[in-house]
């Protein structure tokens, strides 16, 4: 265990490694501030340019990326009222009334404080969790993985956005793309219809950038305006904004520091449970800090405390949702997905076999996240003010950007023209979806797990026989998959019932 | 609803190619598929069965900043996709450098930004995407139809 801790430090102390690190925080900044492009679009559009690193250099920038985007979008949540990610939607409640009252830099400098130190937090209960979760996962063998797997994608699919059978429909078609081209358990090409582009299945790059990146260019193309309305705050007369109010918006953080443990624990507990989004996180956290604070009339009118509840939250869930992540191959929430699909793209597949045999990346991811929210809040500390005009840039100049992005990350993984088609599909396909409220991300966590769940399935069949799903830890996993299924059919039959009774109408 | 329909429709596709090639794969390559095939199909028949029941529009939400998104109309939409989906035979023909500049430089100057705009964005871009992928990564771009054959 203890070489686990020094290999993966060991991983991050090379020169090229630590410049995209550096990388990964400022890009994870600006696309952060960009309203509409934080969190899974900007990871989406970051995955080709990982497509040729070395793993563990490839994830580590992803990540450094991801664990900040938050951070970002913090100051336009602030300055601009216009959240940058969906996990600043609660900061805004009490962050733009902060800076419209003139305590802009106090409000940055609690949000930035907050962000950093719950990003460590997740960091340090992910660290910990490691040791323990570790001898449960090498009791895992092959049925247990194929119910976990399951159960995973039944899970995004029913607790993410939008009806459960939509949900479901997502991940069973997710699982079925997955199986067009070479079945490696029998080694003969499937649904290819003789043509080579589908000979070996579909690229998860263009998928993805089809699902996510191109329905967003579709509206900065149709709409051309820039997303931040208020007028860009003037920078004062000094270069840094390292100013006295933000210098009290830091101490605020430590005088709060019940507050600011609250809130990080509940971000991480939200974000170990698997599909739950990262909105629910924020938005717990502030519940409770208006709950338990002395001046709850003052919430929603430009209070401290409601600035660092969410921004506590929102970096600590990070941590959070990779335990489930790296140690079960289920990702927390919907940029896990992502960073899930990058896993598969590097080779390495997340899950109990990686906490075996990958110990060292596990714990450079560890380091990676403690690192980049460090480094992210002092850059933007230092910064705050120069970086949010970067929200001001006009949707006519970033669309084209955005799509040379896709064509390029589209073609790079197989230099293929015909995954540029593929990914125009999948674009007008994901377009479809997000327009009628269909959960995307279940069906990229399905693409990606659908070929690995084929393959524990005819090993499980093979090795236990049809039986196999009896064995202890799988027939808990199997009950829990049942349990997740039935629980909102129950749940909407039972309020129908009880609104029936009491003489409501209730249609949904 | 139609188009909601009409979406649910076309999903099921996806079981009737799995259905179609039943009798060409052995049991252990079909097994898998045609479950979830199944699965996908009863879904999907449901959903089609519970949408007339929907009293009102689900509203789209965007997936970064949680908000309501504006429902846009096929018309309203024909002219951006169109831009989006030129590009396609731009890059088959033209290749990725040359697409990369022309693309950006059309786009920007007839979205009525200002010259300088329309020629150092693109120029700028072009470079960092030779820089960042060609140098740096050592991708190969496709060169395009056209220069292949000069």
């Amino acid at each position: 265990m203890l070489e686990g801790i020094y290999d993966g430090f060991l991983l991050l102390m090379n020169a090229n490694t630590i410049m995209f690190i550096i990388v990964g925080v400022i890009a994870g900044l600006i696309i952060g501030i960009i309203p509409g492009l934080g969190g899974v679009i900007g990871l989406v559009l970051m995955l080709p340019f990982v497509y040729k690193m070395d793993p563990a250099t490839g994830l580590i920038f992803l990540l450094a990326f991801h664990a900040v985007t938050c951070t970002g979008g913090s100051i336009t949540a602030i300055l601009l009222d216009v959240p940058g990610t969906l996990s600043n939607a609660a900061t805004l409640i009490d962050g733009f009334p902060m800076s419209q009252k003139g305590e802009g830099d106090r409000a940055i400098g609690a949000a930035l404080t907050s962000s950093m130190l719950g990003g460590i937090f997740g960091g340090v209960v992910l660290a910990v969790l490691i040791p323990l979760i570790r001898p449960i996962v090498l009791l895992f063998g092959s049925p247990e993985i194929f119910m976990m797997m399951l159960f995973g994608i039944s899970f995004i699919a029913v607790l993410g956005r939008g009806s459960q059978i939509k949900g479901l429909i997502s991940g069973s078609m997710g699982i079925l793309l997955a199986f067009f081209g070479y079945a490696t358990i029998a080694g003969v090409p499937r649904y290819s219809f003789g043509t080579l582009s589908l000979y070996d299945g579909f690229e998860l790059i263009p998928i993805v950038l089809g699902l996510f990146a191109l329905p967003e260019v579709l509206d900065l193309v149709t709409t051309g305006g820039t997303f931040a309305k208020v007028p860009p705050p003037a920078v004062k007369g000094k270069r840094f904004s390292l100013t006295a109010g933000t210098i009290q918006g830091i101490g605020d953080v430590f005088r709060h520091w019940m507050l600011f443990l609250r809130s990080s624990v509940i971000g991480t507990i939200i974000g170990i449970i698997p599909g739950v989004g990262g909105e629910t996180a924020v938005y717990v956290a502030y519940g409770q800090a208006k709950q338990a604070s002395k001046c709850k009339d003052e919430f929603g009118k430009g209070c401290i405390e409601g600035v660092i509840a969410p921004e506590s939250a929102n970096n600590a869930k990070e941590g959070g949702s990779l335990m489930p992540t790296l140690g079960f191959g289920i990702p927390g929430s919907t940029g896990m997905a992502i960073l899930l699909g990058a896993f598969f793209i590097m080779g390495l597949e997340p899950g109990p076999l990686f906490l075996r045999e990958h110990i060292d990346i596990v714990w450079s991811l560890v380091y990676t996240l403690i690192g980049a929210n460090i480094l992210g809040a002092l850059i933007c500390i230092v910064f705050a003010k120069q970086l949010s005009k970067v929200s001001f840039v006009r949707g006519h100049i970033l669309a084209p950007l955005i799509l040379i992005c896709c064509l390029i990350g589209a073609y790079a993984p197989t230099n293929s023209i015909m995954d540029l088609m593929w990914m125009f599909v999948f674009g007008v396909i994901g377009y479809a979806m997000r327009r009628y409220n269909y959960n995307r991300p279940a069906l990229v966590l399905g693409f990606v797990l659908g070929p690995e769940v084929e393959r524990y399935l005819h090993l499980s069949l093979k090795a236990y026989g049809p039986l196999f799903f009896l064995k202890p830890i799988a027939l808990i996993l199997l009950i829990l998959f049942i349990v997740v299924l039935a629980y909102n059919p129950i749940k909407q039959a039972w309020n129908r019932r009880r609104m029936t009774k009491g003489g409501l109408g209730y249609e949904r | 609803m139609k188009g909601r329909i009409g979406f649910l429709i076309f999903l099921l596709i996806f079981p009737a190619i799995v259905y179609f090639h039943l009798p060409k794969y052995s049991f252990e390559v079909n097994l898998w598929p045609t479950v979830m095939g199944t699965v996908l199909l009863v879904l999907v028949v449901a959903q089609i069965f519970k949408e007339p029941r929907l009293k009102s529009e689900e509203q789209c939400i965007s997936i970064d900043t949680g908000k309501a998104m504006e429902q846009r109309t096929f018309r309203q939409l024909i002219v951006p996709a169109l831009w989006i989906i030129v590009t396609f035979p731009m890059v088959y023909i033209l290749g990725f450098t040359v697409t990369i500049f022309l693309y950006s430089f059309l786009y920007i100057r007839l979205h009525k930004q200002s010259w300088i705009a329309s020629i150092v964005i693109p120029a700028v871009t072009t470079g960092v995407v030779y820089f960042i992928f060609i140098m740096t990564l050592k991708f190969r771009l496709y060169e395009g139809l056209l220069f292949r054959f000069m």
